[in-house]
């Protein structure tokens, strides 16, 4: 073995082949002995380029790459079937697999009405727990009741799948679009004796008379139960009204009609169309919404009414003293909800003429009650309180801003549910008027800052529903988050809403920790806050404050959920 | 009165009848043969006795769901409503996979339905927001599709995202803007002015 005597400028070929090269040698057996890194010394690169022994070596070390490479892949593949085979094994085995197919169709059924109550993309659970296995499959297309929920601009393909798959059920179908075309729902169109519920709403250009005019009353709907009809576009006073709601094409409107819902669809009459309704629930639905007559009218024709709710009276007047035809004793009627005092002639007339002897809840929102208007309704208000108050049942009182504010409450010691607005501290936290069975608690719109007495500890053992609404003050909100770590009893529900700006950045963790609705609307506001830098203090203390909450509160996001039957549990 | 309860692997139970009379079958066999002899309860191994067992002693005072209330829609409604599992049901229901399916089946078996409601609740918020693939992972299910159905799946699922997503953003500009920036007539208008106070 020679070593050449090098010169400054030379380069140690062989010291740098064999560093690299000597660690993979070991494995190549008495060959490695013969390698040039180890036999062979050169000062130039072309000497080893041109010993067939350099090459050899690498010919031997792929041919060790490929080898190994080879074990590699077939160790993976092994280790692929092992896998799968201890996935087999476990399926076998697991718990589930035990579950008879009832069982499993209970699951799936819960896992669809949870995903509908809680709003979180019912279809796409549906796709999901219908794709988990062929059983899963099975049973899941076998339940027709999982099917029966439609959208009409789903494509063709879809709704077929749909409608075959719900069999013979009632369905209930709904639709949001901005123009219509009745020529593409063809297929539904043959399924017409079984919509049970129909959901139209508009966001285009459409009017109302061409909003109504594609409800294909014309045809067969004698399932119908529900309408429910929700037009969001401009209303032409001179082309968008509909004179009778059920004369001409839409007399072929099915006699089981027990539900009809309207808002911000422009009719002139709707006596024909309510002869068998029990829930109406109407807003903004024709140029004279506050005549006296209009609802002489509804109210005469529809004598099985249970329910009647009747907000955002868009047209209503203030004037007038609403005189007008005697409405006939309404027997059936149990719940009375009237919002949004823009109407007040219709108000007036309401609370004078309306004869219901078995009202179990009365819901009354004045939100913009004039001191004058309060002392006028008022006394109005007490003689309709007593009818409904000789039966001892639960009251419901929306309280508004009364000077003589603890008069209402004061008579109503039954009442499970108050809404207040404005300075109400007083309902609140005065003894004298200590409602008993208190479990709903709303407050709108308390401009200023309340002291702890807003939720008095009386309150604390009894509310089970907490509702702050309308630009709460933060203070109060935050007592009301501060009460839940104290409760005894614990609240089922606490809401904020409509001021989800003061949260801002903090939207998730609102949402884990109270009772939110997910609503588009009010999601784009929490973009406000983010160009309102001078709130990072405000923040930066909400922010402490909603941690300490979320680390000693027992709130459960779950929670949320009893919201939506709030008001069925009460009334 | 007690009643006394076998389970499949030979333990014995006794409990106060109304906790038995939870159960739907042992309500029946009461009613049928009496409470001579001890039930055997051939599909309940005793740990999960014991759970149910647990279950009825706690909600021996609530109301019996009748026949008519537990069928049909009311039922559904019932079912909504319950929504919300109780802390001391909750608690009840934390326990591993096995175990939490053993009750469901028993609770089948038995035919008490407010204990397979609430086992069952408890198996469809597990999956409640996962994916096909989390839930058989969570549940260890065998994916049996061909992969030929399972690209016709997906195709289905995508499909159908794209419109929803399509939907979702003509909603957002529509249907749930806020009622105040509708377009009114200028006569309404006027009449919509602010109420003085």
């Amino acid at each position: 073995m020679s070593c050449g005597v090098l010169d400054d400028d030379a380069i140690d070929y062989k010291a740098i082949v064999f560093q690299r090269i000597e660690p993979f040698l070991h494995d190549l057996g008495d060959d490695c002995k013969k390698h040039p890194s180890v036999t062979f010394v050169s000062t130039t690169p072309g000497d080893i380029r041109r010993d067939p022994r350099t090459k050899s070596a690498i010919y031997r070390l792929s041919a060790r790459i490929a080898a190994l490479e080879e074990a590699e892949s077939f160790i993976r593949q092994a280790r692929l079937v092992a896998e799968e085979e201890l996935a087999l094994l476990r399926a076998r085995v697991a718990p589930i697999s035990a579950c008879p197919n009832e069982i499993i169709a209970s699951i799936l059924v819960l896992t669809y009405s949870s995903a509908l109550v809680e709003r979180v993309d019912p279809t796409k659970t549906l796709l999901r727990i219908s794709q988990v296995s062929r059983l899963w499959r099975a049973v899941a297309v076998s339940l027709t009741q999982l099917w029966a929920r439609i959208r009409l601009e789903w494509n063709p393909e879809q709704r077929a799948l749909w409608l075959e798959r719900s069999g013979t059920r009632p369905l209930d179908v709904y639709l949001a679009v901005d123009s219509l075309f009745p020529e593409r729902w063809e297929d539904s169109f043959l399924h017409f004796s079984r919509w049970r519920s129909l959901s139209l709403r508009s966001s285009g250009d459409l009017t109302t008379r061409d909003f109504l005019r594609y409800v294909p009353y014309s045809m067969d709907l004698k399932s119908l139960e529900s309408l429910k009809l929700v037009s969001m576009s401009e209303v032409s006073e001179e082309d968008g009204m509909i004179a009778d709601f059920q004369s001409g094409e839409h007399s072929g409107t099915g006699s089981a009609l027990r539900h009809l819902i309207l808002r911000d669809v422009q009719v002139k009459a709707l006596h024909l169309a309510v002869d068998n309704v029990v829930t109406l629930r109407l807003s903004g639905i024709a140029e004279n919404d506050d005549d006296p007559h209009f609802w002489a009218c509804i109210l005469g024709s529809s004598d099985r009414l249970e329910r009647l709710i009747v907000s955002g009276l868009r047209y209503g007047g203030n004037k007038g003293t609403g005189v007008g035809p005697a409405i006939p004793v309404r027997t059936h009627l149990r719940s009375l909800v009237l919002g949004n005092d823009n109407g007040r002639r219709f108000f007036r007339y309401m609370i004078r003429e309306l004869k219901a002897p078995a009202l179990l809840s009365l819901d009354i929102c004045l939100p913009h009650c004039s001191d004058r208007y309060a002392r006028e309704i008022t006394p109005m208000l007490m003689a309709f309180a007593n009818v409904a108050h000789s039966f001892v049942v639960p009251v419901v009182s929306s309280y508004p801003r009364f000077d003589d504010s603890d008069e209402w409450p004061r008579r109503n010691k039954n009442s499970q549910r108050v809404t207040s607005s404005a300075h109400q501290e007083a309902l609140v936290s005065s003894e004298n008027i200590y409602l008993p069975h208190l479990r709903y608690l709303e407050f709108h719109s308390l401009f200023y800052n309340h002291d702890e007495t807003l939720v008095d500890e009386f309150y604390d053992e009894l509310l089970d529903f907490l509702i702050f609404r309308s630009e709460v003050h933060w203070d109060d909100v935050k007592l009301g988050l501060w009460r839940l770590k104290n409760g005894s009893k614990g609240l089922e529900c606490l809401k904020i809403d409509s001021h989800l700006h003061k949260f801002g950045p903090f939207e998730d963790f609102v949402q884990d920790l109270v009772c939110v609705p997910t609503r588009p609307r009010d999601r784009y506001r929490f973009h406000e806050l983010d160009e309102r830098r001078s709130d990072a203090d405000e923040v930066e203390s909400i922010w402490d404050d909603l941690d300490y909450v979320q680390r000693t509160t027992r709130m459960d996001p779950r929670r949320r959920l009893v919201y939506g039957f709030v008001m069925n549990d009460l009334l | 009165m007690i009643v006394s309860l076998v389970s499949s692997d030979g333990k014995l139970y006794q409990v106060d009848e109304a906790v038995a009379r939870r159960s739907g079958v042992i309500y029946t066999v009461l009613e049928d043969i009496g409470n001579q002899k001890p039930i055997p309860l051939l599909n309940v191994p005793s740990h999960v006795l014991k759970q149910v067992i647990e279950y009825c002693e706690y909600h021996r005072t609530d109301p019996l769901p009748q026949d008519a209330e537990w069928s049909g829609p009311a039922r559904a409604e019932l079912v909504r409503r319950k929504a919300v599992v109780s802390d001391w049901d909750k608690k009840f229901i934390d326990c591993d996979q096995t175990l939490l399916f053993e009750i469901i089946q028993a609770a089948s078996y038995l035919d008490i339905k407010p204990l397979l409601d609430l086992g069952c609740k408890t198996v469809a918020n597990m999956m409640t927001g996962k994916s096909v693939e989390d839930i058989r992972a969570l549940f260890h299910i065998e994916n049996d599709f061909t992969p030929e159905e399972e690209t016709a799946m997906q195709v289905e699922r995508s499909e159908f995202e794209s419109l929803y997503n399509i939907m979702i953003k003509s909603m957002a500009g529509g249907v749930n803007a806020p009622v105040t920036s509708l377009p009114i007539p200028g006569k309404a208008r006027r009449r919509l002015r602010a109420p003085h106070y």
